[in-house]
C-alpha cells in the first residue's frame, strides 16, 4: 500500500509540534543549551538556523537526483558549510553585535545535526517546495524551542527579558544562566511537554 | 565512469561553493572592515575623549610575543591605547586600556567584545565596573589593586593578569614607571635604613651565622652611623618553614632604624601587611630587646608576626654579643614569684647562668638553683613562644637527672574560648596538654610517641614538623639543656 502523501500544512506543522527538533527529536542540543542565556541570542541563532536549513534543504532537494549516493554526505556538508560561512559574513556585516554575541556557535551551525539530518532524511527524498516548507517548519520549531528555554533562563536567571530589566537582582535564580541551569530548564520543559504529549496520545488511543 | 561522475560532482560542488563564498566575502569584507574601524575609533575616542589628534597604529614597531596585547595606538605624546584580549570563563574578551605617557595614570578601559556568563563574567562590560579605571594609577592596575567581578573569579583572574601584562609592557617600552631591578630594590631598602649612607660589607669580620646573610657598616661622610643586616628567618606556613629575608638597621645607640621585608614566602594574605613600608617603619626608634613590642595586624597574621619577632630577637642577640662584643642583658623575672613554682623544691639562690652559655631563640633566661649548702639542685628555664594571641612567657624546671618538674605559664594573651570544639572544653593555660611536659625525662620526650599539637589551636600549641608554637619552644629549650647545661651531668 502506498504511503499517503503529506500535505504542505502537515509538513510545516510537524516541525513545530509533532517532530519539534528541540523537545521531541532532541536535535541541535549544543546550541540549544549554549546560546539560550538570552532571548536575543536565541532569536539570532534561530534565524540563522532557519536561513541555513531552508536554503540547504532547497539546494539538496534540487540536486537530489544528480548526486551520487556514495558522496552525498560530503556534498551536503560542503553545501551547509558554505551556507553557514555566508550567513556568518552577512551577520558580521549587518548584525555585528549579534554575531559577536553568538560567537563560535554561529560557525557551529555547520555541525548542527538538525540541518544535516533534514537534508538526509527529507530534502534528499522530496521536492524543493516540500523541502523548503520542511526547513521552514523545522527551523521555526527549533527557534520556538530555544526561545522558550531562553525566556525562562533570561527572565528568571538574569532578571531581564530581551535586555529589559524586569526582576530585581535579589529575586533572580542566577544558576539558571549557567550551564547547569540550561540542563535544569531544559529537563523541566521536556517533562512538561511530554506529560502533555503522552496524555493526548493516551486519549486518542482510548477513543 | 562512475568514479568520474563522483569526482566531477564533488569538484563542481566545491567550486560552486567557493565562488558563492568568495562573492559574499567580496561584498561583506569592506562593510565588516568599516564597522571594525568605526568601532575601534569610537572606543579610542571614548577612552581619550579630550585627545583631538588622530590615533596612530604602531603595533608593527613592537614585538608582542607572549603578550596579551593585540594592537597599540599612539595618541601623540599624551598616551598609548592598548587593545588586548584574554580568555575569560566563557569567551575570549577583548578590551582597550588607555594609559598616560605624561603621568602615571590610566585614561580608562573599554570592553570591546565578550560573551561571558550573564550576571557573572558578562558584568565586565558593565559601565559601572569599568568606571573604576578612570584616572587610576597604573601601579594599582598592575598590582591588581582593583575591584573584581562577583562570582566570576576565573574571568577576573585572567583580566587582572592581562592588565598587569599590559602595564608592564607599557613600563618597559614607553618609560612609564620602569620596574626596578632586584639590585635596585635591595639598594633602595638599604638606603631606607640609613638614608644617604655608604655601605661596606663586614660579614667576614664576625662569627658566621646561617641566619645572618650579610652585615654592613653604614657610614655617612666616612663616619660610622650604624649597622645594616640582611637576615634570613624561617616562616611559619609550611613544614620546616619557608624562608623570608629582610633588611634591618641598628643605630649605634642600640635602637632600630627601620625594617624592610625583601621577600617572604608565607601565605600571601597573611604576610602582606608585613611587606609594607609602614610596618617596617614601626621599628624606628625601638630599642634592642623590645622586639616583641612591635604590633602585628589581624590575629590571622600572628604566626607570621611571631616568626619575624623570633628572627629579630636572634639578630638582636647576635648584634650585641658578636658584633658589639657585649654581654646580653637578659630579662630577669625572678621577682615574679610564679617562676619559682617551676621547680618543686624552693631553692636558696637563683643565679642567671645564661650569659655564660650560647644564646638561643625562645630562651629568655636560665637560672641555676642552689640549696643552702651551695649545691646545685636544678635549673629553671625562662622561655617564650608566640601563640595566636601573641607572646607566651613560661618557665620550666629541670632537675639533675634531666627530668622536668613543673611547667608554669607566666604570661599569656591566649584565649581558647572560641576553640572549645578543638580543645576539649579546656581553656588555656589550664589545659591538660601542658602536663605532657611535666615530670618526664627529657629523653622520653624525644622518643615515640612524640607529643603533637592540638588541631584547631595549633598556633598556640604548634604543629609537629612546622617548628612553631609551644612544642618547638619547649623541645628546643630542653634540647638546649641536654646540649649545653645538663648534658655533662
Amino acid at each position: 500500500m502506498a504511503r499517503k502523501q503529506k500535505s504542505l500544512k502537515e509538513i510545516f506543522s510537524a516541525g513545530i509540534f509533532k517532530q519539534n527538533p528541540t523537545f521531541v527529536q532532541f536535535l541541535g542540543m549544543c546550541p540549544t543549551l549554549a546560546v539560550t542565556t538570552t532571548v536575543e541570542n536565541a532569536l539570532g541563532m534561530g534565524a540563522g538556523v532557519i536561513f541555513v536549513l531552508v536554503l540547504s534543504n532547497f539546494i539538496v532537494s534540487l540536486i537530489r537526483n544528480v548526486v551520487p549516493k556514495e558522496v552525498r554526505i560530503p556534498i551536503y556538508i560542503v553545501i551547509i558549510a558554505s551556507l553557514v560561512t555566508i550567513l556568518e559574513m552577512f551577520m558580521r556585516a549587518f548584525q555585528p553585535d549579534l554575531a559577536a554575541s553568538l560567537g563560535v556557535f554561529l560557525s557551529l551551525i555547520v555541525v548542527n545535526c538538525l540541518i544535516l539530518g533534514r537534508a538526509e532524511a527529507f530534502a534528499s527524498k522530496n521536492s524543493p517546495i516540500k523541502s523548503v516548507i520542511d526547513g521552514l517548519g523545522m527551523g521555526l520549531g527549533f527557534t520556538l524551542g530555544i526561545l522558550l528555554i531562553a525566556v525562562f533562563r533570561e527572565l528568571l536567571g538574569a532578571g531581564t527579558l530581551y535586555g529589559i530589566e524586569i526582576i530585581p537582582e535579589d529575586y533572580q535564580i542566577s544558576i539558571l544562566v549557567s550551564a547547569s541551569g540550561a540542563f535544569l530548564v531544559f529537563g523541566i520543559l521536556v517533562s512538561q511537554i511530554n506529560k502533555f504529549r503522552f496524555k493526548r496520545a493516551d486519549e486518542s488511543e482510548a477513543m | 565512469m562512475k568514479h568520474i561522475k563522483i569526482a566531477f560532482t564533488l569538484t563542481l560542488t566545491v567550486v560552486l561553493s567557493m565562488v558563492a563564498v568568495f562573492l559574499v566575502e567580496a561584498y561583506t569584507t569592506p562593510i565588516i572592515d568599516d564597522y571594525n574601524e568605526r568601532l575601534a575609533n569610537d572606543a579610542l575616542y571614548s577612552i581619550m575623549s579630550e585627545f583631538d589628534g588622530t590615533f596612530e597604529d604602531v603595533t608593527s614597531s613592537y614585538s608582542l610575543d607572549d603578550s596579551s596585547i593585540v594592537q597599540i595606538y599612539e595618541a601623540g605624546t599624551e598616551g598609548i591605547i592598548y587593545k588586548a584580549s584574554f580568555q575569560g570563563f566563557g569567551s575570549i574578551i577583548t578590551y582597550m586600556i588607555g594609559v598616560s605617557t605624561v603621568d602615571s595614570s590610566v585614561y580608562g578601559v573599554v570592553i570591546l567584545e565578550q560573551n561571558d556568563t550573564p550576571g557573572y563574567g558578562a558584568n565586565i562590560a558593565n559601565p559601572d565596573y569599568v568606571l573604576q579605571f578612570l584616572g587610576i594609577e597604573q601601579e594599582l592596575v598592575k598590582d591588581g589593586d582593583i575591584d573584581g567581578l562577583t562570582g566570576a573569579s576565573i574571568t577576573t583572574g585572567s583580566f587582572f593578569a592581562s592588565l598587569s601584562n599590559v602595564i608592564t609592557f607599557h613600563e618597559v617600552n614607553f618609560g612609564g614607571v620602569v620596574a626596578p631591578t632586584e639590585a635596585e630594590v635591595r639598594a633602595e631598602m638599604m638606603d631606607d635604613l640609613f638614608p644617604g649612607a655608604a655601605f661596606t660589607s663586614v660579614k667576614d669580620d664576625y662569627e658566621a651565622s646561617d641566619a645572618i646573610l650579610n652585615i654592613y657598616e653604614a657610614k655617612i661622610d666616612g663616619v660610622l652611623v650604624g649597622y645594616a643586616y640582611l637576615v634570613e628567618g624561617v616562616g611559619a606556613i609550611a613544614a620546616s618553614g619557608l624562608p623570608f629575608e629582610y633588611y634591618i638597621g641598628i643605630n649605634l645607640d642600640k635602637t632600630y632604624t627601620s625594617l624592610r621585608m625583601y621577600e617572604n614566602n608565607d601565605t600571601a594574605s597573611y604576610i602582606a601587611p608585613y611587606l609594607e613600608v609602614e610596618f617596617g617603619d614601626t621599628y624606628d626608634g625601638v630599642a634592642l630587646g623590645d622586639e616583641s613590642t612591635i604590633d602585628g595586624f589581624t590575629a590571622a597574621t600572628s604566626q607570621s608576626r611571631a616568626t619575624i619577632i623570633q628572627s629579630t630577637e636572634y639578630l638582636m642577640a647576635y648584634h650585641i654579643t658578636k658584633v658589639l662584643g657585649e654581654v646580653l642583658n637578659r630579662p630577669d623575672p625572678v621577682d615574679n614569684a610564679n617562676i619559682f613554682r617551676a621547680f618543686d623544691v624552693l631553692a636558696d639562690s637563683y643565679t642567671s647562668i645564661y650569659s655564660e652559655n650560647v644564646y638561643q631563640e625562645n630562651i629568655l633566661n636560665v637560672y641555676e638553683l642552689k640549696d643552702n649548702l651551695g649545691t646545685v639542685i636544678g635549673y629553671i628555664y625562662y622561655g617564650n613562644s608566640y601563640g595566636y594571641g601573641g607572646e607566651i612567657q613560661f618557665a620550666i624546671g629541670v632537675d639533675l637527672t634531666n627530668t622536668t618538674d613543673n611547667f608554669i605559664i607566666l604570661s599569656t594573651n591566649e584565649t581558647w574560648d572560641q576553640a572549645y570544639p578543638y580543645s576539649g572544653g579546656e581553656v588555656f593555660p589550664d589545659t591538660t596538654w601542658l602536663q605532657n611536659y611535666e615530670d618526664v625525662t627529657i629523653a622520653s620526650l624525644f622518643t615515640d610517641p612524640l607529643i603533637d599539637g592540638i588541631s584547631g589551636v595549633s598556633t598556640t600549641t604548634g604543629t609537629r614538623g612546622l617548628d612553631n608554637g609551644l612544642i618547638f619552644a619547649i623541645e628546643s629549650i630542653l634540647q638546649y639543656h641536654l646540649d649545653n647545661i645538663g648534658g655533662a651531668e
